[in-house]
């Protein structure tokens, strides 16, 4: 079936609900019509969850300022001449880097088991000091969740 | 003399001299005990340290301690026999020489086995020794150690058997923050031998080994905070590297961590702090302070019976960036893209 091209940024505009009334009940419309557009509507609506589950990263501080005074020193004639030696290798390394930073594990996560660490610091000042004194504090059973 | 007699006298003798052997350490400490010397405050608290192990008695001792502005008051049993020190009755801590075992669910657990060396507190601390009030019913000598003028602990040490009594903590401004101390104690005297409960054969060893080499991002500087020397650094099974500073009064253990920090799993209780401007989780505890935060890389958990004031200060130190090596910087340079979140 052969219609009006497929307009994406109307089906973004109907998912996000940001269409006026009209402009909703025409792609509605053709919805019901097209199962091309129903198709599309399926691939718009599976990569925009897609995109959503990705984890949110933060650049580490300072970055974005480092690169906008990069940018900023650079004069336009040198920065376009050599933009089009670099664009190819700048744009794959880009891609390189975020594929990395999605696939790559985040740093582990760990909690301390405090309860533990303060019985193991006990136990050690009891042995360079006085013992009592510093063995009876950990022989109360109250406190961090004991 | 006949035969006989020189025998019996020559065994006069050896007892004379095996009763004088016996008595000397006993005059040894009873000099310590008595002394006013510049020493006789580093020697009275070492022997402190040897005489709960030394002795025979059976006690209660009081723990207070202040958390969220309350003052806060525990009950523990305490008692020595054969060298072995047992702490708690619901929660059983045993201690002899260098081991240190807590009962838990599925028996006992070492926690430590190995002998740090303190150094010496008069390196710090002004040590000034005096009578001391009546401890539950005994008599004491009271030993004072004073930094800059104020007094930062107060130890009230039996002055018969050299056992410690009293312990007090003080803050920056003279206040108490933390007590241990007995309020009974009986049948004070020299351990014999012959325990009644023997030490425990069916011990789980858990206790952390000494490390040698530090990988990046682990750090261990040798002095940190007012005064900490570091005395020994070990190793958990579990990766975790302890390291344990003193200033010959009070003990710091720093446990560092790989990883990043996840709070949500923190006991509940703990109050915001910050060290070196980072977020920082504080439990008062009855034995002292505990701080958490993350680092570079490193999630630290200091533990101290020093005042919070100390331990602070102790912590920042230790918060501060280490002046990494070429390779390192440069390794750290080309990751640092891929460690965001």
């Amino acid at each position: 079936m052969s219609g009006p091209p497929v307009p994406e940024d109307g089906l973004s505009g109907y998912l996000d609900g940001e269409l006026t009334p009209a402009e909703r009940a025409e792609v509605e419309d053709r919805l019901e019509t097209s199962p091309e557009w129903r198709a599309i509507l399926a691939e718009v609506t599976e990569a925009r969850a897609a995109v959503r589950g990705l984890p949110v990263r933060e650049a580490p501080s300072g970055f974005w300022d480092a690169v906008l005074s990069r940018g900023a020193e650079e004069r336009p004639v040198e920065r376009s001449r050599r933009w089009q030696v670099l664009a190819p290798i700048a744009a794959t390394a880009a891609a390189a880097a975020v594929l990395v930073a999605v696939l790559l594990p985040g740093r582990e996560t760990v909690t301390p088991a405090v309860p533990a660490l303060v019985d193991a610091h006990a136990a050690e000042a009891s042995v360079a000091a006085d013992p009592i004194s510093r063995l009876a504090p950990i022989g109360v059973p109250v406190g961090l969740g004991r | 003399m006949s035969a006989p007699t020189r025998a019996a006298d020559r065994g006069h003798a050896r007892l004379v001299v095996a009763l004088l052997v016996m008595l000397l350490p006993l005059g040894a400490v009873r000099a310590a005990r008595g002394a006013t010397g510049p020493d006789a405050g580093e020697r009275l608290l070492e022997e402190a340290r040897r005489a709960a192990t030394d002795h025979e008695f059976a006690g209660v001792v009081v723990v207070e301690w202040v958390e969220g502005g309350r003052w806060h008051r525990e009950r523990v049993a305490v008692s020595g026999e054969s060298g072995i020190l047992e702490v708690g009755r619901e929660r059983r801590l045993l201690g002899r020489d260098e081991h240190r075992l807590v009962e838990g669910p599925d028996g006992w657990l070492l926690l430590w086995s190995d002998r740090p060396s303190a150094p010496s507190p008069a390196a710090k601390y002004e040590l000034r020794v005096g009578p001391g009030p009546l401890v539950a019913g005994r008599a004491t000598r009271l030993v004072e150690a004073v930094l800059a003028g104020e007094v930062r602990e107060r130890s009230y040490v039996d002055a018969e058997s050299g056992l410690l009594l009293r312990r007090e903590v003080l803050d920056a401004d003279g206040r108490v923050v933390r007590v241990v101390g007995f309020v009974s104690v009986s049948g004070l005297r020299p351990a014999t031998g012959g325990s009644s409960e023997p030490w425990p054969d069916d011990v789980e060893p858990s206790a952390p080994e000494p490390v040698e080499e530090l990988d990046d991002p682990f750090r261990a500087p040798e002095t940190a905070g007012d005064g900490y020397g570091l005395v020994a650094r070990h190793r958990h099974a579990d990766g975790t590297l302890q390291l344990f500073y003193s200033d010959g009064v009070f003990g710091i253990s720093v446990f560092e961590q790989r990883g990043r920090l996840d709070a949500r799993r923190l006991p509940a209780g703990g109050r915001v702090d910050e060290v070196a401007g980072d977020e920082a989780h504080r439990y008062p505890v009855p034995g002292g302070e505990v701080l958490v935060w993350e680092g570079d890389e490193l999630v630290f958990t200091c533990v101290g019976d020093a005042p919070i004031e100390d331990l602070r200060t102790f912590a920042e130190d230790l918060a501060r960036e280490p002046e990494p090596g070429i390779l390192t910087s440069l390794a750290r340079a080309v990751l640092a893209p891929f460690r965001w979140g």
